[in-house]
């Protein structure tokens, strides 16, 4: 086992490294002054320049400038934005929660619908109801989730006036941000109507995480169906049915447990996905958080905040998708003995 | 064998392509999507034979024509004209070019990439095969659409770089599905059979193993196209993707978002058009995919 958490964490230092120099790489190719794009600083003092080129060693050979580039990073150091002159890591530390929290509910919700749809298709294999399921799937998986959006604040927020359409709280309320968790920062608050507030909150994020949820949903739902017939062929299955165990025992009690632990490591997979979604349903939301932020980086060529995007959004999916690896790992000793470059 | 033939009746074990054909057409939503793929194949080759107005002609006298069943409506615009007077319907099929049309081209040729990079790695072992897959980890772990922003950010927008973008950020994808699918195969027994039998790495390859991994790759080959339109779309909704006069669908949906109230069918069209599309694709993955598992069954 700690052979095995070794491995993975040597993978982990690999993976980071390959993303910084493909990061560092795109610095190279970016148009305009190297180390206004590195550092943010627009007009820098002689005395800063000297300092700069000291941080990012940039007369020493480009193995220095990575190493530079790294080490800077890594302490936590991301430049100046060039639109705001603000650290950059400031600017991330207050926006990252937004995007964090509408992941995790849509990732909640995408995990309590999509799994007892799965099992329940996989239960009627072949009828109806899985019928039903797997073409309701199909045809939600493949509207863009802009368009969804759009179609939702057109109905649910114009025509209907049913929910608020931008932005994650009343300007009514003024709460501190603590946690940067709009709902913990309602609760912490000393609001006098924090129920009001709380209410609020929670019909700001309906429409975001829906739209946000809809495409993890249906593919947990085909990978829990799919593992869970892989599960319900094997010989135990058969041999609980032939004890005359009641068929929902089985499912629940002896298939499922089984069928989880596939679907939690897919899952993780598609984390990527997930967070490239969440970026276009902050920008048609105008949900405060880090996709916003950066397509506005983008449309204003801000360099800095591009690369600080890209390393804290890749970052971030390395490292749920190695906790997730781990905890697979001390799940489930079957995995454990595989051997190097074999995935 | 000339005489038996009449007298018996021969079977005839259909080939795997066959088998898998046969199961795949006995499904009709397989086979609607397959239609649907076909005339947008049709569409995007003869679009400008099809398109009843030339490519960003403006009616000047018919600004926002609703489409023509409304009662405003006019058959000359049948799904109704934009804020410029464009012809929604001329658009959307010129639009058909930009996102469906590119999208093949761009998964072709991140099939072509991914593969080759993909199958090395996959043949090979040890230390090289390892140094691969931390680097095919690395690239998976930026979102693929994030990539083709950031691409199309500091290259500018534009065609070409948009399709350059995308199919950057698909090739990791092939990469992966073609190294799982050869490793996965390289440990059957049947391939240590021709090993044994003495043949060297390309013959194992050419003769046992891509056969056998044709399959993953079509049905990576579906899903890579329904990601490759949608991308494609989700850039030009980001207004980042295809300018004018280029029509493409998700351009011309954002170009809708600012009229949604006053003539939304300039934001239903296109919408339904990306909708299409893509669920056609996954039809027929979805029924691809059943097919191959009838066939194994």
């Amino acid at each position: 086992m700690w052979f095995y958490v070794a491995r993975r964490f040597n993978l982990f230092v690999l993976t980071l490294g390959i993303l910084f120099l493909l990061v560092f790489l795109m610095h190279k190719a970016l148009p305009g002054d190297p180390l206004t794009n590195l550092s943010g600083i627009t007009s820098p003092t002689f005395n800063q320049l000297e300092l700069l080129d000291e941080q990012y060693q940039l007369s020493g050979s480009v193995f220095n400038q990575y190493l530079g580039f790294v080490t800077e990073r890594l302490s936590g150091n991301f430049g100046l934005s060039l639109t705001s002159a603000q650290p950059i890591l400031d600017e991330i530390i207050q926006r990252l929660p937004a995007t964090i929290e509408l992941c995790i509910y849509a990732m909640i919700i995408a995990l309590s619908v999509g799994i007892p749809l799965g099992v329940l298709a996989s239960f009627r294999y072949k009828k109806v109801t899985d019928w039903l399921i797997v073409s309701m799937s199909l045809i939600c998986y493949s509207i863009p989730i802009f368009w969804l959006g759009v179609i939702g604040i057109m109905f649910l927020g114009l025509e209907f006036q049913l929910l608020p359409v931008a932005g994650r709280l009343n300007l009514l309320f003024q709460v501190e941000p603590v946690t940067g968790f709009t709902l913990i920062d309602i609760m912490l608050s000393d609001l006098t109507s924090k129920s009001q507030a709380f209410k609020d909150a929670f019909f700001h994020l309906i429409m975001p995480t829906i739209t946000l949820a809809l495409f993890p949903v249906t593919v947990v739902i085909r990978i829990t169906r799919t593992a869970m017939l892989e599960e319900l062929n094997t010989n135990h299955i058969k041999a609980a049915e032939a004890r005359g165990i009641s068929p929902l025992i089985i499912v629940l009690h002896h298939a499922l447990p089984n069928a989880m632990k596939p679907v939690l490591a897919q899952v993780s997979l598609q984390l990527s996905t997930l967070l490239t979604s969440a970026m276009v349903t902050e920008v048609i939301f105008s949900w405060p958080g880090i996709g916003t932020w950066l397509m506005s980086a983008i449309y204003q060529r801000d360099f800095p905040v591009i690369s600080a995007g890209i390393l804290i959004c890749a970052g971030l999916i390395i490292i749920i998708s190695i906790v997730s690896d781990l905890i697979a790992i001390a799940a489930t000793t079957k995995r454990r003995g595989m051997h190097h470059g074999k995935n | 064998m000339a005489r038996t033939s009449h007298i018996y009746q021969d079977e005839i074990i259909p080939s795997p392509q066959q088998q898998i054909w046969r199961n795949f057409s006995k499904s009709p939503v397989a086979m609607l999507g397959l239609w649907v793929f076909a005339v947008f194949i049709f569409i995007s080759i003869f679009a400008p034979l099809l398109a009843p107005y030339p490519l960003g002609y403006q009616h000047t006298s018919a600004l926002l024509m609703p489409p023509s069943w409304h009662p405003e409506g006019h058959v000359a615009f049948f799904f109704g004209t934009d804020d410029l007077g464009r012809d929604i319907l001329s658009n959307l099929i010129y639009g058909t070019r930009t996102t469906f049309g590119a999208s093949l081209l761009v998964t072709f040729i991140a099939l072509f990439f991914g593969c080759v990079i993909g199958i090395f790695s996959g043949m090979s072992h040890g230390l090289k095969s390892s140094v691969l897959n931390h680097i095919l980890d690395a690239t998976l772990a930026i979102p693929s659409l994030l990539l083709a922003i950031v691409f199309v950010a500091i290259s500018g927008p534009g065609m070409t770089n948009v399709m350059l973008a995308v199919g950057i950020s698909l090739t990791p994808q092939f990469m992966r599905a073609t190294h799982n699918a050869v490793h996965h195969e390289l440990s059957k027994e049947y391939v240590t059979a021709t090993k044994l039998d003495g043949a060297n790495k390309s013959q194992i390859f050419i003769n046992s193993i891509l056969p056998n991994i044709l399959d993953a790759l079509v049905i990576q080959i579906t899903l890579a196209i329904s990601v490759a339109i949608i991308d494609i779309a989700t850039l030009g909704f980001l207004k980042l993707g295809v300018q004018s006069p280029r029509s493409e669908w998700g351009a011309m949906l954002s170009e809708g978002l600012d009229l949604i109230f006053l003539a939304p069918w300039n934001v239903a069209f296109p919408g339904l058009m990306i909708f299409t599309s893509v669920l056609s694709i996954n039809m027929i993955g979805n029924g691809l995919q059943r097919a191959l598992k009838e066939r194994i069954d």
